[in-house]
């Protein structure tokens, strides 16, 4: 074999490096992007656990409540048997002025005490805090660690300017932590203050985001926490910081997962790619294969060598593959990482090292894709009888037999594929799996015969407009029909996976505007926090009062949302003055009515919830939502069931009066404005900036603002997606460069005797630009009815098992006009270099060629 | 036989005499250790006692920060009550601290913040942290209770050339948590004035920590050290406090001590 592999493919990879490489292209991207993805995602949650883990430093539990832990609490526990020492703690995310330097995490916490805890790593005791009384008495005094300090310029007793919530906010460093333990959170970008300062300059109000906990030597994580929830009732969730952290991990799953898909469709379009290139080197090495089977080779000898082959390419493309998706990772995990911060509230931080179970997963899918993609070439070379192999163009023109049942299995697999996601027996990932599985098998069945039928259309219709170079093209493409259906292939599942990602998430933004110009119709939004998830500040309720007396405000409703645990899951419990909410919106109902939502809320202490939240939960009118509040444990009715894609892990809304009466907190997150008639919505918010103008932080939007805001915030959340689809279209690029290269150097001899006969130059390379157009188009058309299946299941089982919602279908005419215009300009470009390549061949080299 | 048994007698007898000697003397040693610390406070008791420190910390690479505050106490030892508010630098003026001594009990302490325009309370935890950057933790701002030890005299030393009583005080579990094992107070045999404390922190076999009060005279009729200084042996640090403008039985203001005054802007 080793004589085989040095002789046979090390001389034909001589003679074909250009064409080599792009196969090792091929598997390289597809292992890139599924190796950057799963790093990256990897990095993400790891990242929002060692945060969770470093920043509570000694702390055995955790306490915390929604909305915040009253700072009385801490009081209330000091003198439990079996706490040693309690600790409060805030945290919030700052974006220093200075934007390169990244995110801050700031901890807020109490210096006095906060060494039970934390090893602040100061160089022996105090030596770095150079005057902690002056920490403590000036509320703008700050420590940073060394490895930011040095990054920012910044030394001690200077000062940095962050971005607060109530605008840029100068801090001044007053000691240095040492890199280790707790100061190793975030990567390192932390920022420490004092709790009470906190407080005052996040909003906090004289609470807490939580509690941290040591206990006493000997006594146990489950009798610190029965204690703890003893006395403190169910109200407050009291948790190892190990468990907190797979709670926030459980909150981007949903985000996370769907970047499986994305990596699994890489690797697929890759294998295509290999499939297709050794399908183009058993074709070439015909001649080769019949000699071996002359001189005694047996067929398995012929098949390993090509599987060999293809292991060595996979060994190859995975290891560059690895090196290319590290420098990819650190990319892609900043943008998951804007994304869960922004939706979210859920932050995390790290540099991306390739983990090396990911690079053993990663390079072992590459060799897997590369051995899958090798194996069916492999079998077709090892069948090749050696009188056939030997007997020129006989291979070459040969077509694939037996295509009735082949096109038969296709259209049952696909059909399977159909009917169980109409009609799917089972749910979650066993039902995405046998979809794609089945619906993947189909498709790679059913395009050999499609795209000849397709071809066979096409040829009449080029030979009208090019009649040489039309003829010569679907010569080509017709003469090789497993390099041109390998080609399509990877064309057709690239672009149904650029068609169908694209009709999920055009369908998910037209439906979000479709519902926020329905539910977001109040002319202003008074907001002091950017972020929609972890609220930076609450204005205080009495606030609604002094808006309502600025001129030209009409009403102002109050919007507060939580985030309580429903059945251990994160859920949104939202509040707002659900009357004169629901005389200015139109919603939509599932189940329930406008009236028995109006009675119901307002008057009788029920709520409506959200699609999703019904759907996750199996509830719906007439059965309770049970919740733990600060005021106990209380279920409450459910009016109606409503549309609504405020969150994507399920809405309850209450009365405002409701929420005040079970939180007992009139904190607000927004206050939404209408104006009076006539009023002008610019001037009203210029008075209502001037009104808060140094008291609060404010932002203040119109409800185009707004909206434009949102629609921001689902386009960071798709950014990475819309990466993963341009690398799969490079894939496929890849593919038709590949193929059509291949295609001028098995067409050499054919092009000399052209060229011999009178063929010029343009017209030999017009022939090769219409092979790349009728592949692109080819690919496209199969596609259209493939990506617009796929969209309908991203939309409907996918979206509905990750986020509870069923988006209604919507076909990506904008993507497909985009890609109409893009597809020829594409191809014509891949068509470039080999058309350049044969109209500077040679008649007499190229007669002599073979 | 009956000298065999004579023999026994004896050294039982002499065994039990050895005993009760140990055991009454330690008694009589502690008793004597109990009187004199209450003696001591009985002779240097006052009403009130006011001053203005100077306070000066030295670390160990010999950087050096000052502070002045002004102390205000009420009470002595186990009913103290004190306030003291920082005056100087202009960066920590107006932060203040009360400590209000409960009988058996650790003390509630707050500081107040005028930045934050509020009081903090320390807590039970916290009472080893160091008191505003300085060597002195938040148990050494409290008045020394004997009550709280169990007190035994170990002896006598002569200390700048005073002959002391060395006295251990180890904490008792019922009067609060404590940061110390022991003290080794070192007590001036004339006038009965606390000259020195060794500072033994939990676990240690070594004093952590070093206490002189030097500088003695005489105010209004009272003994007091003027120079206080804390020595922290494990960092290498010192905090030396120069009492000023010291008076004694001054009558105080009704609401000094409490924590509307504590949160009072600029209030003694």
């Amino acid at each position: 074999m080793k004589f085989l592999l040095r002789t046979l493919s090390l001389s034909y990879v001589r003679r074909h490096m250009a064409k080599t490489l792009l196969t090792l292209l091929g598997v390289v991207v597809g292992v890139a992007t599924f190796s950057a993805i799963r790093s990256a995602q990897g990095t993400l949650v790891q990242g929002i656990r060692s945060t969770v883990d470093r920043i509570a430093g000694k702390a055995q539990l955790q306490i915390t409540m929604v909305g915040g832990v009253p700072e009385e609490v801490q009081e209330r526990i000091r003198e439990l048997p079996g706490i040693r020492a309690t600790s409060p703690v805030i945290e919030q995310i700052v974006v220093p002025e200075k934007g390169e330097l990244g995110s801050l995490l700031v901890i807020g916490i109490d210096l006095l005490g906060d060494r039970e805890m934390r090893d602040y790593g100061f160089d022996g005791q105090d030596a770095d805090l150079d005057d902690p009384l002056l920490f403590l008495a000036q509320p703008d005094s700050a420590l940073f660690t060394r490895e930011f300090a040095d990054r920012a310029g910044l030394k001690i007793g200077e000062a940095i300017a962050v971005r607060a919530p109530k605008g840029v906010k100068r801090v001044t460093a007053r000691g240095l932590l040492s890199p280790k333990g707790f100061s190793e959170a975030f990567g390192g970008n932390l920022m420490v203050v004092d709790v009470y300062a906190a407080q005052e300059l996040f909003g906090r109000g004289r609470r807490f985001d939580r509690l941290d906990v040591r206990l006493d030597q000997g006594t146990s994580i489950a009798q610190g926490i029965a204690t703890l929830e003893q006395a403190l009732g169910p109200a407050y969730r009291v948790e190892t910081p190990s468990r907190r952290g797979e709670q926030m991990e459980r909150i981007v799953a949903n985000f996370v997962s769907g970047f499986n898909i994305s990596s699994g469709f890489a690797l697929s379009i890759g294998t295509f790619l290999i499939f297709n290139a050794f399908n183009v080197a058993v074709n070439r090495r015909r001649r080769d294969i019949g000699t071996l089977r002359a001189l005694g080779a047996t067929p398995r000898q012929v098949q390993f060598l090509f599987l060999a082959e293809g292991l060595l390419i996979g060994i190859a493309g995975g290891i560059v593959g690895c090196l290319t998706g590290t420098m990819l990772s650190q990319g892609f995990l900043r943008m998951m990482g804007q994304t869960t911060e922004t939706v979210y509230g859920v932050t995390s931080s790290g540099t991306v090292h390739l983990p090396p179970g990911i690079a053993l997963e990663s390079m072992a899918l590459g060799i897997l894709a590369s051995l899958v993609g090798a194996w069916g070439p492999a079998l077709t070379a090892s069948r090749i009888p050696p009188t056939e192999a030997l007997a020129k163009g006989a291979f070459q023109a040969r077509l694939p037999t037996r295509v009735a049942p082949r096109i038969a299995a296709g259209c049952v697999a696909l059909g399977c594929a159909i009917l169980l996601a109409m009609y799917p027996p089972l749910g979650g990932n066993q039902l995405i799996l046998s979809v794609l599985l089945l619906g993947g098998t189909g498709l790679v069945l059913l395009v050999g015969p499609l795209s000849r039928m397709l071809l066979q259309l096409f040829i009449p219709l080029a030979a009208r407009f090019a009649p040489v170079s039309g003829r010569l093209s679907s010569d080509a493409l017709l003469g090789s029909p497993r390099r041109t259906s390998g080609t399509v292939m990877a064309m057709a599942f690239s672009l149904t996976f650029v068609l169908g990602f694209g009709g999920y998430m055009g369908s998910t933004k037209a439906t979000m505007t479709r519902w926020m110009d329905d539910a977001l119709t109040c002319d202003l939004f008074v907001r002091a926090s950017a972020n929609f998830s972890r609220p930076d500040f609450l204005f205080p309720g009495a606030l609604r009062d002094e808006l309502l007396k600025v001129p030209g405000v009409r009403t102002v409703e109050s919007y507060r949302g939580v985030h309580p645990l429903f059945r251990g899951q994160p859920i949104l419990v939202g509040s707002i003055e659900v009357g004169p909410t629901m005389d200015r919106t139109k919603f939509e109902y599932l189940q329930g009515n406008p009236e028995a939502m109006r009675r119901g809320v307002t008057r009788e202490g029920m709520c409506t919830v959200s699609e999703n939240f019904s759907r996750k939960y199996n509830l719906g009118v007439g059965q309770q939502v049970e919740l733990v509040t600060p005021s106990g444990v209380v279920r409450i009715p459910i009016a109606a069931v409503l549309r609504d894609y405020s969150s994507d892990q399920g809405m309850v809304l209450i009365d405002r009066t409701l929420f005040l009466r079970l939180w007992k907190d009139d904190r607000i997150d927004i206050f939404d404005v209408s104006i009076t008639h006539g009023a002008d919505a610019g001037q009203v918010r210029n008075a209502i900036r001037a009104q808060l103008a140094g008291k609060y932080p404010a932002l203040v939007s119109t409800r185009k603002e707004f909206t434009a805001e949102i629609n921001k915030a689902i386009d960071a959340f798709y950014a990475l997606t819309r990466v993963t689809v341009f690398l799969a279209l490079l894939v496929a690029f890849l593919g038709i460069v590949t193929s059509l290269l291949i295609s001028v150097a098995e067409r050499t001899r054919e092009i000399g005797i052209l060229k011999a006969l009178g063929a010029l130059r343009s017209q030999i390379g017009r022939s090769i630009v219409l092979e790349a157009l009728a592949l692109a188009l080819t690919g496209l058309i199969l596609a259209i009815p493939a990506g617009n299946l796929f969209a309908a299941f991203m939309e409907g089982a996918i979206a509905e098992f990750f986020t509870g919602w069923r988006m209604p279908h919507h076909y990506p005419w904008e993507i497909l006009g985009q890609l109409l215009i893009a597809l020829p300009l594409v191809s014509a470009f891949a068509a470039w270099i080999p058309a350049r390549q044969a109209g500077r061949m040679k008649i007499t080299e190229a007669i002599e060629y073979e | 036989m009956q000298r065999g048994m004579f023999s026994r007698k004896v050294l039982l007898s002499v065994i039990v005499a050895t005993f009760s000697t140990i055991i009454c003397t330690g008694l009589a040693w502690g008793a004597d250790a109990r009187a004199l610390l209450r003696e001591s406070e009985n002779r240097h008791r006052t009403k009130t006692q006011q001053y203005a420190g100077e306070l000066t910390v030295v670390n160990k690479d010999g950087k050096v920060r000052r502070k002045g505050w002004k102390s205000f106490r009420e009470g002595y030892a186990g009913d103290a009550r004190n306030l003291i508010r920082f005056t100087d630098p202009p960066e920590v003026k107006g932060v203040g601290f009360l400590s209000l001594a409960k009988p058996g009990k650790n003390p509630d302490q707050w500081l107040y913040l005028p930045s934050m325009k509020r009081e903090r309370r320390i807590a039970t935890q916290d009472r080893d942290a160091s008191f505003v950057g300085t060597d002195f933790n938040y148990e050494d701002m409290e008045e020394f209770d004997h009550e709280k030890y169990k007190v035994a005299l170990q002896g006598e030393k002569t200390i700048d050339g005073q002959p002391c009583y060395v006295i251990v005080a180890t904490p008792l579990e019922s009067a609060g948590k404590s940061v110390y094992e022991k003290k080794v107070l070192y007590l001036r045999k004339d006038i009965l004035y606390l000259l020195r404390e060794d500072l033994y922190l939990k676990g240690d076999r070594q004093p952590g920590k070093l206490f002189f009060l030097s500088d003695l005279q005489n105010v209004d009729g009272h003994w007091v050290a003027r120079k206080w200084e804390m020595h922290d042996l494990k960092k290498g640090s010192r905090t030396t406090v120069l009492l000023k403008e010291v008076a004694f039985d001054r009558p105080q203001a009704a609401n000094r001590f409490t924590l509307q005054n504590l949160n009072r802007e600029g209030g003694d």
